[in-house]
């Protein structure tokens, strides 16, 4: 296809379909929200108040991408492009942060600040209080850096090591490699990736007002829940949409140009070693401080003889994680199929229409959680009454959450197809269907599976959705948690985390375990 | 096959400019001959070849095969096979994969996986990966695809043009004869003009997407319409004259051409149709000898000529010469660029 | 593949389980905002006594009020069981709550009878200030809310302005002191470096932390803390008598109009406000009992006493959650 090439013939109707079957609910939810739309629509966008949150906002997008991409890049980069003993660990180890509920990285940050902090009780000094931008920052960064980095480890397996060498023969610098070669071919993995963390940033109200930070999020929360004629909601929210819209046209790839490569980095000669002792120096500072800190609460909880007690009387552990997967699985798949569909319309179909339904899911995807469940609950109950807190209603809701996150890779993947094999197999008379199965699925399987387990991780410690649209006697391991947890009581809540942790690890093992295969 | 495109035209936008790629552009393909268009990169060249094989559609224009337009018809359908210059081999199958994939739509397919191989001479590398193939080998195995596939037409992007020298020569040389056994219709596009001439039963010269003289390369060669294909085909004096029935008027002289004509001309020359005599007009400035001939580079105040002879003359830099043509010079039917 | 397909394959399956349609006579359906731990064993004791199976949504107390709002008249659930009572306001004003039949009410202790029949109080929670006795004493008799602005208790002061408790008091402010006293307090409190934390839990925390010296919270997450860990330095106070800060607040259940299980939800009610129940809320959650009979939380002052230091009240009004958050806003707190 050539850039920029319009097509004037053909209706867009892949991405018209998809375009609204993505973006049904939210409208929905749009006009309900319209009309209880009291006078006051613009007092409300103006207010200083509202200023204030938005700058708030925008100061925590930008702190959390920094400390997502200055701890992503270097993992990324050495599970990509190194080989060096136990890598296979770390990429395990990478969903992990995924599946930790928010608070429990917040919590650990807060206990371990301030005067009666722990490490003043280990060791002696106090850790100046991390309320406020940095830790609701650090916090959020802390479980949201993965997502950067499973992106970007696709984006580095998939760089053409031609082009360095080429740059080597030429006499640059590593520094000028790596902005000027290396760089660009990483630019697309790396938007994608800090596009769901600022978007996922602007959704979540919960760590930052357990930081004290308050943000544009905690007003639509307040707004769409508390209040009983909603006057501001209505206006907080486009104000939301209309950030992530911007945010989406800032991190906008521009047309895309696939890359023409002889063969993947990872199917030509083994990447080099580095040594171990470096690469785990590396891993360690970067990962460390990640993994040490939700463990200091745990610990602590699980320490207390109260936990225990609770659990002892009163535990469904087991049908939780089977209720948890019960949801998940299917739900996550349904995400995947989604991201898939979205990522082939916008890749192989030409106009920008076929952009749409990326950019819809990543709208509903920027709703604040309980917004958003309040969105399905609203849909179900004007529309399809039968799937309102129904198994499969609840399925699809986190069909659409699992998509937006699993279309990062699925895009990275479809990217690194050269569409010189799907024009070729076309000219073989091969039609779409035979192409899909046969050249392009082998080609982007890998990126489909990151995407899967990247988003499987998140679904598990999804909670808004599930509190609102679940069957009713559902169990899930994060209702369980919530259940704990509204009552203060995190003790009784750490069991069921150290089971949602449990299964994000395993999900990494899988990962790796898929990577040896691959190599081999 | 008798492939006939009808004043194709084709525009895009790129980088907020709008750009013709393919302009008017009519041509007719005989069955089974192997017509090669040659232009320079960018001359539109791709985006003619996708549009015959229908990955892109015309903005006007007709294409038809055997009389029938196939516009509307899909890529899938249309039987037209397209090689690239490169990378189009699936990088997840084996080269007889590759192969046998392509037949598989085939009820009766009129090669069988080996003997394609036999016949590019690649059964010993059939289990490989394209990731194990040099770079010849791949272009090799992706026409070999594209045969098994029984196109009607192929058409072959600058297929040689990554493959250094020796590797082209042979692999033209096979690549032709492929084609005359399996009667194949092909149209090939290249900036190589040694590889057009070669090869060609047609030639057509393409620049800035027009078509700008197309038929046998000895008559292109030899007749050029005008100075930018007689540039393409090879080196060629191009000189001003003032025509006066069958001679013209140059600076150094009569010179006699080829068609009868009047006024202001613009004649073209080739080097090797100059020989040199002692004499008072020019001066020569170069003298290279290339093995097969020797090149003079000759000056007469402003007037540059190229002269190509045999390695008798015996010559040398500095001394003075009088040219004088074997044939008539060429009058160039058009100014263009 | 196999091992995707299997996991495909276990997914599945899973999912008919969990799509299978529910046998027996259709449950008792609870939205509750209190949490499950507390919920959970007091249900289970409330199904072994009447053998009525109940059915738990679990959410926040607001998300839920919002959730029955959008239902209407076709809401799946029978109960809603909210942490306060500004919450039932809004239900009640739409019309989704069943008036209650005249002989709950009886059994409540006398002052805790509304006049709108539509909800019941089940457990009690005061207001109070807590503050660190290492660093600060307060004087015999409580401070009052009014004292809170003044220049001692620069930025020293948290409160959770997005807490339902909270904006309940708030309520109580309007109630007693006008819009305009009330406005001028928390413009006065803010101005004074009021800190905004989510919850109150957050509060104790923060006291703990030596992050502010006073919060205005719930009685009950003292009691709780210490429990586990008894050398926190924390410590509660009531306001003057008469300080609309000594608000007396309820969980509070309804049955709504939608149901079809009325005297089984009936039942439900009277088990709450049994002695039984009460009790469980007085030892487990160190809440008040709402009848007559049952001893009192130990460490807190006994309902009496609370009930010479709280204004007088028109519960029924205390409900105006809308003008709440208009004088939050128009304060720029929320």
């Amino acid at each position: 296809m050539t850039i920029g090439e319009r097509n004037r013939f053909r209706f867009p109707v892949w991405g018209v379909v998809f375009s609204l079957l993505l973006a049904l609910p939210l409208l929905f939810f749009l006009l309900r929200l319209m009309e209880r739309q009291t006078a006051d629509f613009f007092y409300v966008l103006f207010r200083p108040k509202t200023i204030q949150l938005v700058f708030n906002t925008l100061s925590l997008i930008l702190a959390v991408l920094i400390l997502c991409t200055v701890l992503a890049v270097p993992i990324a980069y050495l599970i990509g492009r190194r080989d060096f003993r136990g890598s296979r660990w770390v990429t395990a180890l990478l969903p992990l942060p995924l599946s930790i509920p928010g608070y429990v990285i917040a919590w650990s940050l807060l206990s371990m600040s301030g005067e009666s902090g722990i490490i003043k009780d280990l060791f002696g000094f106090s850790l100046p209080s991390l309320r406020g931008l940095v830790g609701a920052a650090l916090a959020m960064s802390f479980y949201c850096f993965p997502i950067l980095a499973i992106n970007m480890y696709q984006g580095f397996r998939e760089l053409d090591p031609r082009l360095e060498e080429a740059a080597k023969t030429l006499g640059k610098s590593r520094g000028e490699r790596f902005w000027q070669i290396t760089l660009p071919q990483l630019w697309p993995s790396m938007l994608s990736g800090w596009i769901l963390i600022a978007i996922y940033v602007l959704s979540d109200f919960g760590v930052p007002a357990l930081m004290g930070f308050e943000v544009l999020a905690s007003a639509i929360y307040t707004e769409i829940i508390t209040s009983y004629f909603q006057d501001g909601a209505f206006a907080l929210t486009l104000l939301s949409m209309t950030m992530t819209l911007i945010l989406l046209v800032a991190f906008h790839t521009g047309p895309h140009r696939p890359q023409r490569r002889l063969a993947r980095a990872a199917d030509l000669a083994r990447p080099y070693s580095i040594g171990n002792n470096t690469a785990w120096f590396i891993v360690f500072f970067s990962l460390a401080p990640v993994f040490a800190t939700p463990l200091v609460s745990l610990g602590y909880w699980l320490g207390q003889p109260s936990t225990w007690e609770t659990f002892g009387t009163y535990n469904y552990l087991v049908p939780a994680l089977f209720g948890t997967l019960q949801f998940a699985l299917p739900g996550t798949i349904l995400g995947s199929l989604l991201a898939l569909a979205v990522g082939l319309i916008s890749r192989y179909l030409k106009g920008w229409i076929h952009e749409l339904p990326g950019r819809v899911l990543l709208l509903l995807y920027s709703l604040p959680g309980t917004a958003l469940a309040l969105c399905w609950a609203v849909f179900y109950l004007q529309l399809f009454r039968p799937l309102y807190q129904s198994a499969t209603g609840y399925v699809i809701a986190l069909g659409y959450l699992s998509a937006s996150l699993s279309l990062g890779p699925v895009r990275t993947a479809l990217h690194a197809q050269s569409e010189t094999w799907t024009d070729s197999a076309r000219t073989l008379g091969k039609s779409p269907r035979e192409i899909f199965v046969r050249i392009v699925w082998p080609g982007i399987k890998p990126g489909v599976v990151s995407g899967f387990l990247l988003s499987l991780g998140w679904i598990i410690r999804e909670l808004p959705l599930a509190v609102l649209l679940t069957p009713l006697g559902a169990r899930t391991l994060s209702l369980a948690v919530f259940g704990y947890t509204v009552e203060a009581n995190y003790a009784g809540a750490a069991p069921y985390v150290f089971m949602q942790m449990a299964l994000g690890l395993s999900l990494g093992l899988l990962s790796s375990l898929r990577r040896t295969r691959d190599a081999a | 096959m008798q492939l006939d495109i009808k004043d194709l035209n084709k525009s895009f936008w790129s980088h907020g400019q709008r750009v013709d790629a393919v302009r008017h552009f009519s041509l007719r393909v005989a069955s089974g001959s192997l017509t090669i268009i040659l232009g320079p990169s960018g001359c539109g060249k791709s985006t003619l070849l996708r549009l015959i094989a229908g990955l892109d559609t015309p903005d006007s224009g007709t294409i038809s095969l055997d009389d029938r337009p196939i516009d509307r018809i899909p890529p899938e359908k249309r039987g037209i096979g397209l090689v690239f210059q490169e990378d189009s081999l699936f990088p997840n199958m084996t080269l007889e994969d590759q192969i046998r994939w392509a037949l598989s739509n085939k009820t009766k397919p009129r090669f069988s996986v080996e003997q394609l191989l036999d016949m590019g001479g690649m059964t010993a590398l059939r289990r490989r990966y394209p990731h194990q193939l040099s770079g010849g080998e791949r272009q090799r195995g992706a026409i070999l695809r594209s045969l098994a596939a029984e196109p009607k037409v192929l058409l072959l992007d600058e297929p040689f043009s990554r493959l250094d020298a020796p590797l082209r020569d042979a692999l033209r040389r096979e690549v032709r004869s492929l084609f005359r056994t399996t009667q194949t219709t092909a149209i090939l596009v290249t900036h190589d003009q040694e590889e057009g001439m070669a090869l060609a039963d047609q030639l057509v010269v393409m620049e800035s997407g027009r078509s700008l003289q197309a038929g046998t390369p000895q008559s292109l060669y030899a007749f050029p319409t005008n100075a930018l294909v007689a540039g393409f085909l090879g080196r060629a004096n191009i000189i001003v004259a003032q025509a006066e029935g069958l001679f013209a008027q140059t600076v150094f002289g009569p010179l006699p051409i080829h068609r009868p004509a009047q006024g202001p001309v613009r004649l073209m020359i080739r080097p090797e149709h100059f020989e040199l005599l002692k004499g008072e007009q020019f001066l020569i400035t170069d003298k290279e000898f290339r093995g097969h001939d020797v090149s003079w580079r000759l000056i007469s105040g402003e007037l540059e000529v190229l002269v190509h002879t045999d390695w008798e003359q015996d010559f040398r830099p500095g001394q003075r010469v009088d040219i004088r043509l074997r044939r008539p010079a060429v009058v160039l039917e058009e100014s263009s660029g | 593949m196999s091992k995707f397909t299997s996991i495909l394959l276990l997914a599945l399956t899973g999912w008919k389980l969990v799509a299978a349609p529910q046998a027996e006579t259709s449950p008792l359906v609870l939205y509750s905002g209190r949490g499950e731990s507390l919920v959970g064993p007091l249900l289970a004791r409330f199904t072994q006594q009447t053998g009525i199976d109940v059915q738990v949504r679990y959410a926040g107390t607001p998300e839920l009020a919002r959730l029955i709002l959008e239902e209407g008249a076709s809401s799946p659930a029978d109960i809603f069981w909210a942490q306060d009572i500004g919450s039932m306001g809004p239900l009640h004003r739409a019309g989704l709550l069943t008036p209650l039949d005249g002989s709950f009410f009886q059994k409540l202790l006398p002052s805790f009878r509304p006049e709108v029949a539509t909800w019941l109080p089940v457990s009690g929670r005061v207001r109070v200030l807590y503050y660190n006795p290492q660093k600060l004493s307060l004087p015999q008799d409580g401070v009052s809310l009014k004292d809170l602005t003044s220049p001692n208790y620069r930025n020293r002061v948290g409160w959770a302005p997005t807490n339902a408790s909270f904006q309940l008091s708030v309520a109580a402010m309007l109630q007693v002191w006008g819009r305009d006293q009330t406005l001028r307090w928390l413009q006065e409190m803010k101005a004074n470096g009021a800190r905004a934390y989510a919850n109150n839990t957050a509060l104790l925390e923060a006291i703990a932390a030596g992050e502010i010296d006073l919060a205005l919270s719930n009685h009950y997450y003292l009691p709780r803390a210490l429990a586990s860990r008894p050398n926190l330095p924390v410590a509660s106070s009531a306001f003057k008598t008469g300080d609309a800060g000594n608000l007396l607040n309820f969980s509070s259940v309804g049955i709504l109009r939608s149901s079809r299980n009325r005297q089984r939800a009936e039942k439900l009610l009277e088990f709450l406000i049994s002695a039984e129940a009460q009790r469980y809320f007085v030892e487990n959650t160190f809440e008040y009992p709402v009848i007559e009979g049952i001893d009192q939380p130990r460490s807190a002052p006994t309902i009496k006493d609370y009930r010479t230091k709280t204004p007088n009240f028109d519960y029924n009004r205390l409900d105006r959650i809308d003008d709440v958050l208009a004088v939050l806003r128009e304060a720029e707190i929320l």
